[in-house]
């Protein structure tokens, strides 16, 4: 790791990381007891004044959305979003891995704020080993008394669940989460309704990403000013970043937001694998827009300096991608995914994502026609904006972007009728 | 509360709550969808009905989108017809547009639309394939799905949940090999599944006696009510050169909505075969085919002979017409007039009735009430009034008997005498439905045969029998 503040991984290189005394040793679930001796209202204020913003790709102020909830006699809940399907996205994994007492705490302390008595966190299916943790780590929390009834003394109590997702990413966007864990098929619900008003079981319900709610613990904690020592103005505190692809040291990093990219990738991530170039960044999952190198060069990982360069920080997942990788061959990857993973519901995206990946493939095999990359690239603008969830949107951006910012090497394979390098990629990953 | 919306520069006056396309619809413009269906929840997937709203930033879709006071409303610009060609395209994406061997070719909004607002090319290479899927999958006793022809927009789904309250299909798999299916192992039985068919926007569902059997375009659709219980349903007879192909329904928000049972489509055979279609009189315990005018002679005698021991039996299926006609005759012949009714063991929860005639309300208010019961054995003559579904009468077999009918019955077989009369799909009346409901109705076919209207018929006894008038 790096000598930068930490705060979600502060733990994570203690032996037994995991365990509740580790925790406790730390200072932990003292700011829940605190946040349980403050007004409700308190809190969500405290968490929008810090400045948090949703961690699960669109950036939404946390303390704001909680303040959605009605104020009625209904049961509410918290889903906490643990499915992190997303291609180069894994920081989520390693919270619940070597901090899941960090998780639970920040459960505690939203709940409260939110006065929802039942929080479930649906967690991807092929996370078996980051579920048992979280499972057991939810045991020891209720044997100390900080779920279960009367927790801290007060007239509240918190149940707190493991739902395993059955291995579809599109269970990640929120509606599907919900259908998916009332064991229907995860299909997203057209909005309105919003969760809020009608979520999980048709009651109050707010989603908030992994990491989100495992950073409220340290503001309630160290306070507002604590936090804001980290990161930017407008993108205060930090946040985990989860880089892959061409590089030497890929992993999880917590950077305070506002780093500069091109130092992260060239000091902190150790730089380009086997020396190779830069040839662009996907710097925030595969969702969100791709940079060319030289579009990264001045860019800093938050969310005003990614949104000003074109891009997003998403869920701070950075895909680096060396010189020498074929970025048609990269678009079919992409959009295999997705064609993959649409519900099927919304006519764009059921038959454009497929449609844009069997055109895409065919380019990489040298059998298509110029045509085919406006066909392609009108797929894509065609698919934008226009379904009930943002996964078209997150598949349309790679379809309109490739073309436009690599045109040269797509135009290249028409020409050469198939792909003019000998490999797609410049090194062998195992 | 009232809300003024502007669509295309009109200015529009709906109800606040109200989506733009039901303002839109209401107000007579047309927004294509397919989703969307007024009798079920929104659906918001298929992307055919996206208009431009000013002051949003992307296009939305009017099934989904409420009005609001000053809205304004752009359905047919540029934008528009271009996002709309996009979805007609991605949706013949995956289609087999086999047409040419569609039931629904002629009727199908995917056909309608694309003439209507795109028209344009398929830029679908040949080297690109269509998603293959199964092509004639059998659903249950009468229906059979197309999987290619489906365009997902979740219809059949949010009926058998919503309104048939069976939730017996589902989607499965995911992306363009998206599939409606039963539950493994499963088959669709329902009572409602065939409205299916209906409200599939494409040739996906089909039914079984259907397939294949009739281009739409030939059928002539005539407006009608369904004959098979108290409820009934309003319905269309679709049929070509006198010959039924199959019973649809027709929308009444106050008795049908836009739904009938599965027993009532199936009916409709009854209307083609097995008739009555001339005049028979018995002679030497065989039927014989004789005129109608030496038909009624022979009734009219039958009556004149047992005046005062004649029971009338009319079917509670008949029309108010012919059962008041039916009862007059009875009466002045000193006779009384009990019922046939039709029974079930209860009502079900949304359309099918107990009680399985029409008319039952009719005769009620006739004073008509009871079956005829011990009165067969007391008369010496019964006189029958049939009609397409009445069942036959307990105790009247071996009677003497003259009988108006629509079909060879086993009332006929045993009959003295019998007469052709018109069923409901060839005759003008009036069925008065279990909450008293009197709905009208008008031929649908000619006459086959001799047969005359049931009124007709009974009009023609009396003046025979002296009771009227020519
Ligand atoms: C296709 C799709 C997949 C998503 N997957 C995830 C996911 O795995 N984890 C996550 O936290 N958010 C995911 N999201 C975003 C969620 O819908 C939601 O915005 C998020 O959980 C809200 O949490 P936050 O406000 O704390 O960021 C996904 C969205 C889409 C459209
Ligand atoms: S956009 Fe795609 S994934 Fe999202 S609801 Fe529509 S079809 Fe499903
Ligand atoms: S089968 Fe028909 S009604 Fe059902 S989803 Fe497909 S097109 Fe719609
Ligand atoms: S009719 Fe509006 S989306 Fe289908």
């Amino acid at each position: 790791m790096n000598e930068f503040p930490k705060i979600l991984s502060a733990n994570w290189g203690k032996p037994n990381s995991a365990g509740i005394e580790t925790y406790l040793a730390s200072g932990g679930y003292e700011a829940a007891r605190k946040a349980l001796g403050m007004e409700p209202a308190k809190v969500s204020q405290e968490v929008l004044d810090a400045g948090l913003r949703g961690r699960g790709g669109a950036g939404f102020p946390a303390g704001r959305k909680w303040t959605f909830m009605p104020k009625d006699n209904r049961p509410r809940y918290l889903c906490v979003n643990a499915d992190e399907g997303e291609p180069g996205t894994f920081k989520d994994r390693d919270i619940m891995r070597f901090d899941p007492h960090m998780l639970i705490e920040g459960i505690i302390i939203a709940c409260w704020a939110m006065q929802a008595n039942n929080s479930y966190i649906y967690i991807r299916g092929e996370f078996e080993e980051p579920a048992k943790i979280l499972e057991k780590a939810i045991q020891e929390a209720n044997q100390k008394g900080f779920l279960g009834g009367k927790i801290f003394g007060k007239d509240f109590n918190l149940q707190v669940w493991v739902h395993r997702g059955a291995g579809a990413y599109i269970c990640g966007e929120e509606t599907s989460l919900i259908e998916s864990l009332e064991g229907k098929r995860g299909n997203p619900r057209i909005r309105p309704p919003f969760p809020p008003q009608k979520g999980v079981f048709d009651q109050p319900t707010t989603v908030n990403n992994v990491e989100t709610i495992a950073s409220v613990p340290f503001i309630i904690r160290e306070g507002i000013p604590a936090y804001r020592k980290f990161g930017t103005e407008k993108s205060p505190g930090t946040k985990l970043f989860s880089v892959s692809g061409h590089i030497n040291k890929p992993g999880v990093y917590e950077l305070p937001l506002g780093y500069p990219l091109m130092n992260f990738i060239n000091e902190v991530a150790g730089g380009m694998i086997a020396g190779i170039k830069l040839k662009a960044v996907i710097p925030g999952g595969s969702s969100t827009p791709v940079l060319r190198a030289e579009e990264c060069q001045n860019v800093n990982l938050d969310y005003e300096s990614l949104a000003a360069a074109g891009s997003m920080l998403g869920s701070g997942a950075v895909t680096v991608i060396g010189e020498g990788t074929c970025m048609v061959k990269l678009l079919e990857i992409l959009t295999h995914f997705y064609a993959h993973e649409s519900c099927g519901q919304c006519t764009p995206c059921r038959e454009g994502a497929p449609w844009a990946a069997q055109i895409a493939k065919r380019i990489h095999e040298g059998k298509a026609e110029l045509n085919d990359i406006d066909v392609l690239s009108s797929l894509g603008a065609n698919m934008m904006g226009r379904t009930i969830c943002p996964l078209a949107d997150a598949a349309a951006c790679p379809i309109i972007d490739f073309p436009k910012k690599f045109r040269e090497e797509f135009e290249a394979h028409i020409r050469n009728k198939g792909c003019p390098q000998a490999k797609p990629f410049p090194v062998e990953f195992k | 509360m009232p809300v003024k919306i502007k669509i295309n520069g009109r200015e529009i006056e709906t109800e606040a709550g109200k989506t733009i396309l039901q303002a839109a619809l209401g107000a007579g413009i047309f927004i294509p969808h397919y989703c969307y269906h007024p009798r079920l929840t929104i659906k918001g997937s298929c992307r055919m009905c996206l208009v431009y709203v000013e002051k949003t930033p992307k296009l939305q879709i009017a099934c989904a989108t409420t009005v609001a006071e000053g809205m304004v409303v752009e359905t047919e610009n540029e934008e528009v017809v271009k996002a709309r060609q996009s979805v007609l395209e991605f949706m013949l994406k995956n289609h087999p547009v086999d047409c040419p061997i569609c039931d629904k070719a002629g009727e199908c909004s995917l056909q309608d639309f694309y003439m209507d607002y795109d028209g344009r090319p398929s830029r679908l290479s040949p080297l690109d394939s269509k998603s293959k899927k199964g092509k004639r999958v059998p659903m249950g006793q009468t229906l059979v799905l197309d999987q290619e022809r489906c365009i997902m927009c979740h219809r059949c789904l949010r009926f058998m949940k919503e309104v048939a309250k069976n939730e017996c299909i589902t989607d499965a798999k995911r992306s363009d090999r998206t599939v409606i299916s039963t539950f493994p192992g499963e088959l669709v039985d329902d009572p409602y599944s065939m409205n299916l068919i209906d409200i599939c926007p494409v040739g996906a569902w089909t039914g079984k006696d259907f397939r294949f059997k009739k281009r739409t375009w030939l059928l002539t659709r005539s407006s009608s009510v369904c004959p098979f219980c108290a409820r009934g349903c309003d319905i269309f007879i679709d049929h070509e050169k006198g010959i039924v192909y199959r019973l649809c329904p027709r929308e009444n928000e106050e008795v049908n909505q836009s739904w009938i049972c599965d027993q009532g489509r199936l009916a409709y055979p009854a209307i083609n075969d097995n008739r009555l279609l001339r005049a028979l009189s018995k002679n030497d315990g065989r039927l014989q085919e004789i005129s109608v005018e030496s038909g009624l002679s022979y009734v009219a005698k039958l009556i004149g002979d047992h005046q005062g021991k004649i029971l009338g039996i009319v079917s509670a299926s008949a029309t108010r017409e012919e059962a008041e006609a039916f009862l007059k005759l009875i009466r002045a012949s000193g006779g009384e007039v009990a019922g046939n009714f039709r029974k079930e063991a209860r009502d079900d929860f949304l359309l099918r009735r107990a009680d399985r005639d029409s008319n039952r309300q009719g005769l009620k208010q006739l004073g008509i009430d009871r079956p005829a019961g011990d009165g067969i054995v007391k008369a010496d003559l019964l006189v029958v009034l049939e009609s397409l579904y009445s069942e036959p009468i307990n105790g009247a077999l071996g009677k003497k008997m003259a009988v108006l009918s629509p079909k060879r019955s086993e009332l006929v077989e045993s009959a003295l005498v019998a007469l052709p009369i018109a069923s409901y799909a060839e005759a003008e009346g009036t069925f008065v439905n279990f909450e008293g409901k009197a709905q009208k109705f008008f031929p649908a076919l000619e006459l086959k045969g001799d047969a005359e209207p049931g009124v007709m018929m009974i009009k023609k006894l009396a003046i025979k029998l002296g009771l009227e008038g020519k």
